[in-house]
C-alpha cells in the first residue's frame, strides 16, 4: 500500500549522520593552542544542538509513542538548566529563574516537555550578558501552568509571530522553515505541544521575545474530592 | 589488537584515531564477513562494535563470536544511536554500551584501558 513519505523525516534522517561524523570529528580534533580548543568545542556545541533538533524533527512522526503522565514542571525546567549552564559553561546567575506556580504538576511527556523548554532556553541564553538576563518563569494561567522563557534578542519576525499566534507553525511554510528565525524550534514546540494538548504563544518585544508553553494542570484522583 | 566494527568509515576512523592516540592497536572493519576474516588472522583483545551494520548486523556477528571457544570471552563495547543501555547483553560478553550521540574519545578510551590494562 502506497503510503506518504514526509519530507521532513526524510530530511531529518538524512542530516542526523553527518552531524553526528561532524561532532566525531571535532571531537578529536587537536589543535593544541586555546583558540583551536575553543573553536573545537564550539564545532561540537554546534553538531549536538543540530542533532538534538534533528532528533526532535524524528520524534514528531512517532508521537504516540510519548505516553502522558502528570510532570512536575521544576524538574524539568531545573534538568534542562543544568544541561544549559554545561553547555556553554555559564553560571545560572546569568539566568533568572522564577517558579511561580502552585500547582506543580501537568499533563504531559517529560521528553517532549523537555525539549520544548530546551529549545526556547537555547535560542534565549545566546542573547544573555550580565546587564541583559534570560529569564525563566513558571506561573499559572487559569487551568494551565505556563513556562515562558523571555529573551533579549531581535525580536520575533512579524511573520513568524503571526504563523505562531494563528497557530499554524504546525504546517512548516518557506517562512517558518527560514534558516536563522527561531522557526524550526517554534516549528518542534508547536507539534509537541499540541501532543499534550497545550499550546505555544510568543509575545514580541521591543528589545526580544518571550515564548510560552502553556499545559494543562494535571488532575489527579483526592480523597477530599470524594468525601 | 583492538577490532572496531562499523559501517561508517567517518566514525569508526575517530574511534580508530582516538585508540591510536593512546598507544592502543586499532584495525578497522567494515562489515561482518571481513572482520570475521580478522578474527579468524587474530583473536582481537576487544571490540567496539556497531550494531547496525550494512549486510549481517552486530547481532550475528555477537552470536558468531559466542559460539566459538576462543572468541567467546572477548571484550565488546557496543557502539549505537539506540539505546541498549536496559538491555541485558552480558551472554555476548558484551562490558559496556556507548550512545554514539554523546560519546567522546575519553569514553573510548576509558573503555579500552580498563578491558586491555585493567586500568579504571
Amino acid at each position: 500500500m502506497y503510503q506518504e513519505v514526509d519530507g521532513v523525516q526524510v530530511v531529518a534522517r538524512e542530516l542526523k549522520r553527518p552531524l553526528l561524523e561532524l561532532r566525531q570529528l571535532a571531537l578529536g580534533f587537536d589543535g593544541g593552542g586555546a583558540e583551536d580548543e575553543a573553536v573545537r568545542a564550539e564545532m561540537v556545541g554546534v553538531a549536538e544542538r543540530a542533532m538534538r533538533q534533528v532528533d526532535d524533527l524524528l520524534k514528531i512522526q512517532n508521537l504516540s509513542r510519548y505516553g502522558l503522565e502528570p510532570i512536575a514542571v521544576r524538574a524539568v525546567c531545573d534538568e534542562v538548566l543544568t544541561e544549559i549552564d554545561a553547555m556553554f559553561g555559564r553560571k545560572r546567575c546569568q539566568m533568572k529563574v522564577r517558579y511561580m506556580n502552585r500547582q506543580r504538576l501537568v499533563k504531559a511527556n517529560a521528553e517532549l516537555l523537555k525539549s520544548v523548554v530546551y529549545n526556547f532556553l537555547l535560542d534565549a541564553t545566546r542573547y544573555a550578558t550580565d546587564e541583559m538576563q534570560t529569564e525563566l518563569i513558571v506561573r499559572e494561567t487559569g487551568q494551565k501552568v505556563a513556562v515562558e522563557v523571555r529573551d533579549f534578542g531581535p525580536s520575533l519576525p512579524i511573520d513568524v509571530w503571526r504563523e505562531v499566534q494563528n497557530g499554524t507553525v504546525g504546517a512548516p511554510s518557506d517562512i517558518a522553515m527560514r534558516p536563522g528565525s527561531s522557526a524550526l524550534g517554534l516549528y518542534i514546540a508547536s507539534k509537541f505541544s499540541k501532543y499534550m494538548q497545550g499550546e505555544i504563544s510568543a509575545v514580541r518585544h521591543t528589545d526580544g521575545t518571550s515564548f510560552v508553553i502553556r499545559l494543562p494542570v494535571a488532575r489527579q484522583a483526592s480523597i477530599w474530592g470524594a468525601v | 589488537m583492538i577490532l572496531v566494527l562499523d559501517d561508517d568509515p567517518v566514525v569508526g576512523g575517530c574511534v580508530i584515531r582516538a585508540l591510536e592516540k593512546q598507544g592502543f592497536v586499532g584495525q578497522m572493519s567494515n562489515n561482518v564477513f571481513d572482520a570475521m576474516a580478522i578474527v579468524n588472522e587474530e583473536v582481537p583483545e576487544m571490540i567496539f562494535l556497531d550494531v547496525f551494520l550494512t549486510g549481517p548486523d552486530g547481532f550475528t556477528f555477537l552470536n558468531e563470536m559466542a559460539s566459538y571457544a576462543d572468541t567467546m570471552k572477548v571484550p565488546v563495547v557496543v557502539m549505537s544511536e539506540k539505546d541498549f543501555s536496559a538491555y541485558d547483553l552480558s551472554a555476548y560478553n558484551v562490558v559496556g554500551v556507548l550512545d554514539k550521540n554523546t560519546m567522546t574519545p575519553a569514553e573510548i578510551v576509558n573503555f579500552a584501558k580498563s578491558c586491555i590494562t585493567g586500568e579504571k
